[in-house]
Parts: C-alpha cells; sequence; structure tokens
C-alpha cells in the first residue's frame, strides 16, 4: 500500500478496519512518508509510526539490485521514493499480490508486460 | 534524454572521470568499447546488474543514473544577482537545474516537444551600445511586442523563441539567470522585484540567450543597470532598446517640463524603472545629461511611489511550466507527489499552483 492510501485510510478513520481485516505490507520508504514533514499535505495527520507498524502485516525493504531493475525498466517515469521501492519489492515477489495507490504513474508504466522477458 | 537516460549519464560520468570506453567496458567487463558505446548512444539498454555495477565501480548514487530530473554536468548558468555568497548560489542552482531539467524531460511527453532550432543575435564584443539597444528595437518590432513592450515579452520569449521563462521565489540577492542547455534555453525571474526590475532583467536575460555562443556571460554578474563588463553593457543596451523603443516613447512627447513625474508616470505606463527609463532618454539625446541627474535616484525609486506600496508578485513560475507538470500526473509521466517534491510544496499548493495558472489539476487530493 502506497503512502497517499495509507494517509487517507488514517483521515477517514478507516485504517484500524482495513489492517485487521486484510494483510496489509508497505515499504519503509513509504512508512517514513507517513510521518509529519514528509506527508506534502497542507494538514499533516499525525500517524504514530509505532502503531502503524504494529498494525501491518509487513514493511519491506527493497535491495538496490531491486530498486535498480525498476530503474531500468522503466527509465523515463518519474516516481516518488516512495512508489519506486513499493514497485522494487512487488515486482520480485513470487506470489500474489494487489498493489493500491492514487497515481497514474504508477499502473500506467509498470505492468507486468513490461517485466516479462 | 528520456529513455537513455542512464547512458548519457554513464557517458557524462566517463568523461567526467577521463576513462576511455575501453577502460570502462573492463571495468563492465565487456569484451570490447562496442558495447559501452552501444549503452551511451541508446542503441542497447543497460541491464539492472550491469546498472549496479556502474553504482559500485563508478562511486555514484542509483540516482544519479536514474533521476530525470537532475542536470548532471550540464547547464550552465549565469546569475544576475548583488551580495549572494557562492553556496547560497550553489544550492539555488541546484534546486533551478531540477525545474529545468523536469520541464526539459516531461514537455516532449505531454506533447510539447523542444523547439528544434535555436535563435541568435549577431551582436559581438566589436559592436556599439546603439547597434545593440537598436537590435533590442528592432526585436520589439518584428516580434510585435506592441506599445508596451514589456507586457508580452515573457509570452513571445515562450511562444516564438521556445525560452522557458520561469517567475521564481529566488534565493535573496538574486534578480535572474539564463541558462543554456544543449537543446533548451531558460530564463528565471525573481518573481517578488518590482515590474519594471523584472522586465529588465528578462529583457537583459534575452540577450546573453540569443549570444550566448559569441559571448558566453559569467557564471555571476552583478545586478546592476550600469555595469561596467561590456557584454553586461550591451545586455543593458538591448533591453533598454527593447523595451523602451523611440518609436514608443514618441508618444510621450518631450521631457522639458516636470520631468520628475513624467518620468514616473510613465515608467508605470511602460512597466519599466523611472531610472532605466532615465538612461534610455539620456542614451537617445531625448534628455540631456545634466537635466537628467537633476532626477535624483530617491525620486524615481519605485517610479516615485511611496514605501510600502508594492505591486503583487507575478504568479510562481509560468502557465507553460504548470500545463507541463499538470499533464505529466495525468498522463501518468510523474506521480502527484513527486511533482509536489520537486516543486517543495504540499500537494494543495500544487493545485492552488494549478488554479493560479488557469490550468486543470488532474490529480485527486
Amino acid at each position: 500500500m502506497d503512502t497517499n492510501v495509507i494517509l487517507e485510510c488514517w483521515r477517514i478513520g478507516a485504517w484500524p478496519a482495513l489492517s485487521s481485516g486484510y494483510r496489509v505490507e508497505t515499504v519503509e520508504k513509504c512508512v517514513t512518508e507517513t510521518q509529519t514533514g514528509y506527508q506534502r499535505r497542507r494538514a499533516e495527520q499525525h500517524v504514530d509510526q509505532a502503531v502503524l507498524q504494529a498494525s501491518l502485516a509487513a514493511v519491506h525493504r527493497p535491495e538496490t539490485k531491486e530498486l535498480a531493475m525498476v530503474a531500468v525498466k522503466a527509465p523515463d517515469i518519474a516516481l516518488d521514493l516512495g512508489e519506486r521501492a513499493l514497485w522494487a519489492h512487488a515486482l520480485t515477489r513470487n506470489d500474489n499480490w494487489i498493489l493500491c495507490g492514487p497515481d497514474k504513474a504508477s499502473f500506467d508504466s509498470l505492468s507486468l508486460d513490461s517485466f516479462s522477458s | 534524454m528520456t529513455a537513455n537516460i542512464i547512458g548519457t549519464r554513464l557517458k557524462a560520468l566517463r568523461e567526467e572521470r577521463k576513462l576511455s570506453q575501453d577502460e570502462l567496458a573492463r571495468i563492465f567487463g565487456f569484451k570490447d568499447r562496442q558495447t559501452v558505446s552501444a549503452i551511451e548512444t541508446g542503441e542497447r539498454r543497460v541491464s539492472a546488474e550491469e546498472l549496479l555495477t556502474a553504482v559500485e565501480k563508478l562511486g555514484a548514487s542509483l540516482d544519479y543514473f536514474t533521476d530525470p530530473f537532475l542536470l548532471a554536468g550540464e547547464g550552465r548558468f549565469s546569475w544576475r544577482q548583488s551580495g549572494v555568497g557562492v553556496p547560497r548560489l550553489d544550492a539555488f542552482e541546484r534546486v533551478a537545474g531540477r525545474w529545468i531539467a523536469a520541464y526539459r524531460t516531461l514537455a516532449p511527453q505531454v506533447g510539447r516537444p523542444i523547439p528544434l532550432l535555436r535563435r541568435t543575435l549577431g551582436i559581438t564584443p566589436r559592436h556599439s551600445f546603439e547597434e545593440a539597444a537598436a537590435a533590442g528595437e528592432r526585436f520589439a518590432k518584428e516580434f510585435e511586442l506592441g506599445d508596451v513592450p514589456a507586457a508580452r515579452l515573457a509570452e513571445v520569449m515562450e511562444r516564438e523563441l521556445g525560452v522557458l521563462v520561469l517567475m521564481v521565489d529566488a534565493t535573496k540577492g538574486v534578480s535572474g539567470a539564463a541558462c543554456r542547455l544543449p537543446a533548451l534555453d531558460a530564463v528565471l525571474i525573481n518573481r517578488r522585484e518590482p515590474p519594471g526590475r523584472r522586465h529588465f532583467d528578462l529583457a537583459h536575460e534575452l540577450f546573453h540567450i540569443l549570444t550566448w555562443d559569441t559571448m558566453p556571460p559569467a557564471h555571476v554578474e552583478e545586478a546592476s543597470e550600469q555595469s561596467k563588463n561590456r557584454v553586461e553593457q550591451l545586455a543593458n543596451s538591448f533591453a533598454s532598446g527593447l523595451l523602451m523603443p523611440g518609436a514608443v516613447l514618441n508618444r510621450f512627447g518631450s521631457w522639458d517640463k516636470d520631468m520628475v513625474r513624467r518620468l514616473n508616470t510613465t515608467a508605470n505606463a511602460l512597466e519599466v524603472t523611472a531610472t532605466a527609463l532615465k538612461w534610455r532618454l539620456i542614451a537617445l539625446s531625448r534628455l540631456d545629461r545634466a537635466v537628467g541627474s537633476q532626477a535624483s535616484d530617491t525620486a524615481l525609486r519605485n517610479n516615485g511611489r511611496s514605501r510600502g506600496t508594492g505591486d503583487p508578485a507575478a504568479p510562481l513560475f509560468s502557465k507553460p511550466f504548470v500545463e507541463v507538470i499538470a499533464h505529466a500526473i495525468d498522463h501518468g509521466r510523474v506521480t502527484a507527489r513527486r511533482a509536489a517534491d520537486l516543486l517543495d510544496m504540499t500537494l494543495e499548493d500544487l493545485a492552488d499552483l494549478c488554479a493560479a495558472h488557469g490550468v486543470e489539476a488532474l490529480f485527486d487530493l
């Protein structure tokens, strides 16, 4: 789950229901971006990092090689750091997953077709 | 620059490190330099493993090779400033470079190609100030800037010359800058300066853009309408001629009587500074130098308006720039958050910026 979605769920009070009903995972960069000063929103949410991390099924930290893979596959799409890390993790998984994010840039360019080789 | 960003950056770093293609081929473990050449020209895509090798062996970050909003060794700036130290100027240059790099990357992706051709002006240091001013007058006439050339200059620079014009919140002391990339020219103007200063700086930087190949401006120049540097003096003469053509000044009659008031009101009408107008009239011999010196700087400051009577700042950046950003978000070329990071603003500020320029904010808050 991307930063903006986490923040919006938190804002409307839907996070407890979402995180308890589904196996919600994210990456470290997205957790960082939920914190005050990084949200890029006028009215910032106070997201307790400890509470957030405890409610997540997993928080991943993609390796440089995974980030490099995203970079070479979509070199001309300007993703923010959180989304780039999210895709770098997601696209190296072997199981089924759903990625939830708000940006066209995230989905238009990084379709699974572009990673077939 | 877009899809071959990695190859372009690799070549820039190789040249900076003074490595041959053969040497780089050995670093990568390629059998010959042709593979390096193919990567640098974009004929061959680099693999993720090779990118990691470049990061490790050349000591550059992954972002260096992959961030499209970075001027890596490209872009020469010429700053018009007063009293700004090198560290602050360098820091602002890095920020401004990202805006320009972003436009260069995103504009072609949303149907706004960078101009194929570049215009030049045939003024050299051997030309006189009068010839530079005459060139400015001719520019105003041929590009049909009208009775108030200042009002349309930015639009003409953008539309006819393909110059990116950005009104910016510059670091204190910076009036403006011209920036030259291999395929794009840009001008930055401090949007909080009075309109007359902004317009003069814009015309001055335009001169540098048009004459860069023959008279490259210094990296840093003192912001003064009375500079002693010849290139700067020619730029000032060009700007004066462009903003205050003789034919335009004709309609304001003679300057014998009530000089200070007439300088101030005429300067306001032409959207220039009264001081610049005074010197222009003296250069045209329409105002005697001795008589003109009676108009003190104090009387002409702020075109005679009292302190605290400020003009509103120009809207931030420019409509073409904001349109490109908004369309790039809508076309999936950049995320809204990345765009907000680039401009160092919140998503709400980004939406307001779009609204200020009459551009639809095509992203959800």
